[in-house]
């Protein structure tokens, strides 16, 4: 059972609007152009927002995982059940760095390399989907590249916007 | 008989905070009576309520809060009933406390049935909750609070949300509780919506806590002298606001309303006045040019509303105005908009320390805004957006869970642009008994219709 | 606003779904999930051309069995297609023409590892898909997740209330703004910064009313019985 007993219900559902508009603009900014990458720069800026607003060790896992649940309950992308790792994995690496360098909020080149950090878990995704099916190991390595390339870039751009957020709610006490 | 409940000498402080939030109340409830604690907007009801309910976090508390036995039940109903409702049907929301205590679903259909039954609903359990009135959500918020059968039932300004229907209807439920013996007690502005209901009443002021026998009226509208509306040959002839046949709403063939038809002049006071839902806002909304009417035409200042051709002359005020607040100092959040114009730093100054002048809270020019009051917060705001002196000034309820002094000071500033600026003011309300001397029009939504009458 | 409009339509469908009786044969939650599953696995696990074209065919019949919607399968061929590009061009130029069919192989087996998953959700009831949810959720995960999602339209309205009274006292957010890097601390400070303080107060708000009604009180908690028919008015007043 995943549960999450040291949060207080406010912070818990603060994650769960975080999760839930990671759905949410996923569904709405949804480019049927074939960009490689384009929603990691919402989900990486929500994800990096719950766990800058909430200081729970496990925050971005947390929103990870409902925003995951949401997306298979929603039926969104492809897949099917699996779609829970494509928010879980990057949660996780913001949970990590969080862990080893708590400081990092504060800096957008801290935040920037963290993003980059989560927003390439995509490249190992592709890497162990692609093994099962057999390609050839340098089409692999390519082919996780063209993705995580894209995720990456995004997800660089949509982390800037939280350091001054951050700052903004740390001088109105909110956090 | 030992009072249901005793309070002694009960003081608090919120955690990190200096001062008290309620200081030295002394107050018993009896079983079967209604009473109503009044007071000034941070006057510490709301904290005294949450403190009933043993839900308040551990900060600086004395004094002792006495019931006449350890199972003496409370149940709370907060002020805002729309972040209280979680299910979709009535059935599943009534039964939300049920789920909770663990109770066995067999049993839950009966104890839900009765409690829907003693606030009036009978409805099938599958009914949508968003198929209601916002009376009828009060009451569905009652029942889901009453099935936990509270022997003190405590309401956090339940007229704050309602109009006269939803309070009429309450005001029955309540009789009805209190006759079967329940202890009931309101946390309310506006005591006197309840008079004939109330066995006692105090207010908490300060560090007073008095105790009144009879409800005085509020003396809402009356600023120093009486003020009157505006004649006709004292107002500019301008036109600034027509609207011809109009319809609004989501659905073409489900209006709010339709074949609105009035026109408004430069610096009218203008109340809109409807039940809750029936279009008061979208009325505003259709004002700015943010959404545009089913039919019929709308013209504001001789265009159709758009956000480019009303920038600058037109403002726009939220229920609920701290929402909007963002910078560090009143003084940068009250000149944000003339900053936007590229208007000099010491013209934007010197302009708004004279409007924060006129709202009577200059002295809190370098403050943050989001440490102040929410009186304090509600004139900040209104003087964000009345610093750029716009033509139209539009309010959503602008006098939503004011106490008595902001109240007036709110409308004073409205009476003051309207007569100086000439500013056109425009503000909405869902309660029926108030309509001040000083409006020029009144606009009533019923029926899915639009009045107008001066 | 489309987004909103969007959003709430796949809602009230998960909702007006989950008040409907079921009508005819529908495969079993927990069965058809194993059969998503073993036919996600098998697509991995299949090379030749012959067994992809066969699992293809069961994939056709699971569709039918789920009486999924056309619309899925031009969602599913639009992946395809993008993913077939990518992944052809990659060959093309790693193996040059030998190198395009291994590559169309590759691609459709990636197809039919995807497939069977979009089937499952959209051939799966909500309430059902909620329930299987709720087992590996805790009771409060559950609640926060329902809540989120409940009072997403809330929260909406909430963001759009405040970006368009902050445009009309002149913030520079609107859309054409956002790639004009001066109006960026707008977005932060006008828009994003608020309704971040909004969405917190509103979760305060959301905890304090679940509490007042006992949550968290047990930590097993009950659930109010769904069966239709059983709870009509049996008094009035």
């Amino acid at each position: 059972m995943i549960s999450m007993r040291k949060l207080s219900l406010r912070d818990s559902l603060f994650l769960g609007f975080c999760a839930v508009f990671i759905v949410v603009f996923r569904m709405a900014f949804r480019w049927h152009l074939g960009i490689s990458g384009h929603s990691m720069f919402y989900t990486i800026a929500l994800l990096l927002l719950a766990r800058g607003c909430v200081s729970s060790r496990w925050s971005a896992t947390y929103t990870g995982i409902l925003s995951g649940t949401m997306a298979l309950l929603l039926g969104l992308g492809k897949g099917g059940p699996l779609i829970i790792a494509k928010f879980v994995f990057p949660a996780l690496a913001i949970d990590f760095a969080a862990f080893v360098w708590p400081l990092y909020f504060g800096s957008f080149l801290g935040i920037a390399l963290v993003a980059a950090l989560a927003s390439a878990t995509k490249f190992f995704n592709t890497v162990i989907m692609d093994l099962l099916v057999g390609m050839d190991k340098l089409l692999i390595l390519q082919h996780a590249l063209v993705e995580a390339a894209g995720a990456v870039f995004f997800g660089v751009a949509g982390s800037l916007l939280i350091p001054p957020v951050l700052r903004k709610l740390k001088s109105r006490g909110v956090i | 008989m030992a009072p249901l409940l005793d309070i002694k000498d009960f003081s608090y402080a919120w955690p990190g905070e200096t001062d008290w939030t309620c200081q030295r109340v002394n107050l018993e409830v009896n079983a079967g009576e209604c009473c109503c604690l009044t007071g000034s907007t941070g006057s510490g009801k709301s904290t005294l309520a949450l403190a009933l309910k043993d839900m308040l976090p551990s900060g600086r508390r004395e004094g002792k809060i006495l019931f006449s036995s350890p199972t003496v039940k409370v149940g709370l109903v907060l002020q805002n009933p729309e972040t209280q409702l979680f299910a979709t049907t009535v059935g599943e929301e009534v039964a939300f406390a049920l789920e909770n205590q663990g109770v066995s679903p067999e049993l839950m259909p009966e104890i839900v049935r009765d409690s829907l039954l003693s606030v009036g609903l009978d409805k099938d359990f599958n009914t949508p909750v968003a198929t209601f009135s916002m009376g009828q959500k009060y009451r569905v918020l009652l029942a889901s609070v009453l099935v936990m059968q509270p022997d003190l039932l405590i309401l956090d300004e339940p007229a704050a949300q309602l109009d006269s229907s939803g309070l009429a209807e309450l005001r029955v439920v309540l009789a009805s509780l209190v006759k079967q013996g329940t202890a009931v007690l309101l946390c309310e502005h506006r005591p006197q919506v309840f008079s004939g209901l109330i066995n006692r009443q105090w207010t908490m002021s300060g560090e007073k806590l008095s105790q009144y026998c009879s409800l005085g009226m509020s003396s809402f509208g009356q600023v120093d002298s009486p003020v009157q509306g505006h004649s006709e040959n004292s107002l500019d002839s301008e036109e600034v606001v027509r609207v011809e046949g109009a319809s609004a709403g989501t659905l073409v063939d489900q209006p709010l309303w339709c074949d609105a038809s009035f026109a408004l002049k430069a610096g009218q006071r203008v109340l809109i006045q409807g039940a809750n839902g029936s279009g008061k806002s979208t009325l505003l909304r259709l004002l700015t040019g943010l959404i545009k009417p089913l039919k019929g035409q709308i013209t504001v200042l001789g265009q159709q509303p758009s956000r480019k051709q009303l920038s600058g002359h037109l403002s726009f005020m939220l229920q609920n105005p701290q929402r909007q607040l963002f910078e560090e100092r009143v003084v940068d959040e009250v000149s944000f908009s003339l900053r936007r114009k590229g208007i000099s730093k010491s013209e934007r100054e010197a302009r708004s320390i004279s409007v924060l002048h006129q709202c009577g809270i200059a002295d809190l020019a370098e403050r943050s805004p989001h440490k102040l009051s929410y009186g304090q917060k509600h004139l900040v705001t209104l003087a964000s957006v009345i610093v750029g002196n716009p033509r139209i000034l539009l309010l959503d309820d602008p006098f939503a869970g004011l106490d008595e002094r902001f109240r007036q000071a709110v409308w004073k500033t409205m009476l003051n642009w309207s007569d100086e600026i000439k500013t056109t003011v425009i503000w909405t309300s869902h309660h029926d008994d108030e309509v001040p001397a000083a409006v020029d029009v009144l606009l009533t939504i019923e029926g899915g219709k639009i009045a107008s009458s001066k | 606003m489309p987004l909103q409009s969007d959003m709430v339509h796949s809602l009230k469908q998960s909702q007006a779904e989950s008040h409907q009786a079921d009508r005819g044969f529908r495969i079993p939650v927990g069965i058809n999930l194993i059969l998503s599953l073993t036919l996600a696995g098998s697509a991995i696990a299949l090379r030749s051309p012959y067994g992809l074209a066969g699992l293809a065919g069961v994939n056709f019949i699971y569709f039918f069995l789920n009486r999924s919607s056309w619309l899925l399968l031009w969602k599913a061929a639009r992946v395809f297609f993008w993913q077939s590009l990518v992944l052809l061009l990659l060959h093309y130029l790693r193996f040059s023409v030998d190198g395009l069919v291994p590559g169309l192989r590759v691609s459709c087996q990636l197809f039919l590892a995807f497939l069977p998953g979009m089937i499952f959700l959209q051939g799966t009831n909500r309430s059902q898909l909620v329930r299987v949810t709720n087992r590996f959720l805790s009771a409060r995960s559950a609640f926060v997740l329902g809540a989120s999602l409940h009072f997403l339209p809330l929260m909406i309205t909430e963001v759009k209330e405040i970006y368009q009274v902050q445009v009309l006292r002149g913030s520079r957010i609107h859309p054409c703004d956002i790639f004009k890097p001066w109006c960026w601390p707008d977005w932060v400070s006008c828009l994003i910064v608020p309704c971040t303080v909004q969405a917190l107060a509103l979760a305060g708000e959301i905890a304090q009313a679940a509490k007042i009604r006992d949550f968290g009180l047990c930590a097993q908690r009950t659930c109010w019985p769904e069966t239709e028919n059983h709870f009509k008015s049996k008094r009035k007043l």
